[in-house]
């Protein structure tokens, strides 16, 4: 669950990237956030990953209040989020299966389930044949699926993709699409920011749409778009 | 830190260590410069400690006895001489005994020393030493104001010169390690601090994916620690190697300069070079990825 109860946030240089923006996200939802650049979408997921701090409102993810969170709690916040960025953020040196199992030895995950947890993850991505590979032997769309198979490995309960088929081609976006699809069906709720609105009114889910950092529009189906 | 964690830690402390190619080999290649340096430093600054200290063992008082009294009286003085502060030891030297050493410094003078003899002119002495040569002039001026002392002789000008000449250098000493000391951990510091920005993607993501502070730094602290230690024990190789040949090839039959046998110092040596390789390899590691984490 994501709350965001009367919201601004103002950035050091000055910038207002949200202001008294309200919304929420419910447990299994598909949510777009969409809108222009410099809209506040990317804001956004900042204040929901606790990357950045907000002025005023509240802001809660699952059990956590952000106003009022400890930076020791921080890490504990985000392994119920998983975060899939436009630019996949991949470590070169390591293979997809390393890649992916990285997440989980960061939660402290036994040896065991490690071996056991990779492999259906990868299988549910597609890329079970690419697992000793490494990221520069990827296409885009590939490196892209063992992003989200690292985002999902843990079991979040909310998957954030920022811009995820900015740097892949309009088949692999719709294949990522229906992987997100297909992640939200299993019960995780997942909230994409995107500026494609082709994909947007393909999907037919729930909008939220920003402009100037205030809240425009927030529906179900891309009618309005 | 858990069970399963520390050996994560230790694998990838030991992976990034000597995976990493140009920077591991560059922070150890520092570190062990900047101890070589001090290890060269310190020996130099402990042989000249030693014979500073040869030169001041050399130091001694000597206090005159007047002639009216008697052998047992003049003997009996040195209760009071050793009960003067900052004295160490006294040694008694009867006037018989000056003769005869007085003697072996004449040689062939048979005729003056039969004179000498019959009508001893020496006096008795005392040969005074003290705790620290620091207090030998006040030491002299007490013994002077006993009674039955009528002369003390100690060479004050060069007792000063050893003073000033031992207490500039140990400031001089202290300055130059804590110089040594603060570019190594600078240089250190920016290394590592080099080494993290290339990593910086790796910390960005493990922060994303819900590792916590502790988590990330720890691959990096065991890797400074690996480090410190592989420097520490070239450094101490190198020393050892350095110090020995130059004892061995440059000081040989150079008797004037006393000097250190290695292994009186080693374990010191040993222990700095641990130390210090440890805390700046680890203290280092820790500070240069600071920024990284605040994501």
């Amino acid at each position: 669950m994501v709350l965001f109860n009367n919201v601004t946030k103002t950035y050091a240089n000055g910038t207002k990237a949200l202001e008294d923006v309200s919304f929420r996200i419910d447990q299994g939802e598909f949510v777009f956030i969409i809108g222009a650049s410099g809209a506040g979408k990317t804001t956004i997921t900042k204040l929901i990953t606790r990357q950045e701090a907000f002025d005023s409102g509240e802001v809660v993810v699952n059990k956590y209040r952000l106003k009022t969170l400890r930076n020791s709690q921080i890490p504990y916040l985000r392994r119920t989020v998983g975060v899939v960025f436009q630019d996949f953020r991949l470590i070169d040196n390591k293979t997809v299966y390393e890649n992916v199992a990285f997440a989980m030895r960061i939660v402290n995950a036994p040896a065991k389930e490690i071996r056991a947890r990779v492999p259906h993850v990868l299988s549910l991505v597609g890329l079970t044949h690419k697992a000793k590979a490494y990221p520069t032997q990827l296409s885009g769309g590939e490196q892209q699926r063992v992003a989200i198979a690292r985002a999902i490995i843990n079991s979040p309960s909310i998957l954030i993709a920022d811009e995820p088929t900015g740097n892949v081609d309009p088949n692999m976006s719709r294949e990522i699409m229906d992987l997100f699809q297909a992640i939200n069906d299993r019960g995780t709720t997942i909230i994409v920011v995107t500026h494609e609105l082709s994909l947007v009114k393909r999907m037919n889910k729930r909008v939220i749409q920003l402009d100037g950092g205030k809240l425009l529009y927030d529906k179900v189906g891309g009618g309005l778009l | 830190m858990k069970r399963i964690n520390a050996f994560y830690f230790i694998k990838e402390g030991l992976k990034n260590t000597f995976t990493q190619g140009f920077m591991g080999i560059a922070s150890i290649a520092i570190l062990l410069s900047c101890l070589v340096i001090i290890g060269i430093f310190l020996l130099t600054t402990e042989n000249i400690d030693l014979n500073l200290q040869n030169i001041e063992e050399q130091d001694e008082i000597v206090a005159f006895v007047d002639e009216i009294l008697t052998i047992e009286e003049a003997q009996d003085l040195k209760y009071v001489i050793d009960a003067v502060p900052h004295v160490k030891e006294s040694i008694f030297v009867s006037n018989t005994e000056a003769l005869h050493t007085f003697e072996d410094q004449l040689e062939g003078a048979e005729d003056i020393m039969a004179e000498l003899e019959s009508d001893n002119p020496l006096r008795h002495s005392f040969r005074i030493f003290v705790d620290d040569i620091e207090d030998s002039t006040a030491v002299a001026d007490a013994v002077k104001m006993i009674p039955g002392i009528i002369k003390v002789r100690h060479n004050e000008f060069v007792t000063n010169n050893i003073i000033s000449l031992r207490n500039v250098f140990s400031i001089a000493a202290f300055a130059f390690f804590i110089i040594l000391l603060a570019l190594s951990v600078f240089i250190i510091y920016n290394t590592i601090r080099l080494a993290t920005v290339a990593r910086r993607k790796e910390i960005n993501i493990m922060k994303f994916v819900g590792a916590t502070n502790w988590f990330i730094r720890w691959p990096f602290v065991i890797e400074g620690l690996i480090i410190g230690l592989v420097a520490a024990s070239l450094a101490y190789f190198c020393s050892w190697y350095l110090y020995t040949y130059f004892v061995d090839n440059v000081f040989e039959g150079i008797n004037i300069v006393k000097l250190l046998d290695f292994n009186v110092i080693s374990g010191r040596l040993a222990l700095i070079f641990y130390g210090v390789g440890i805390i700046v390899g680890v203290a280092g590691s820790a500070f240069a990825m600071r920024k990284y984490l605040r994501v």
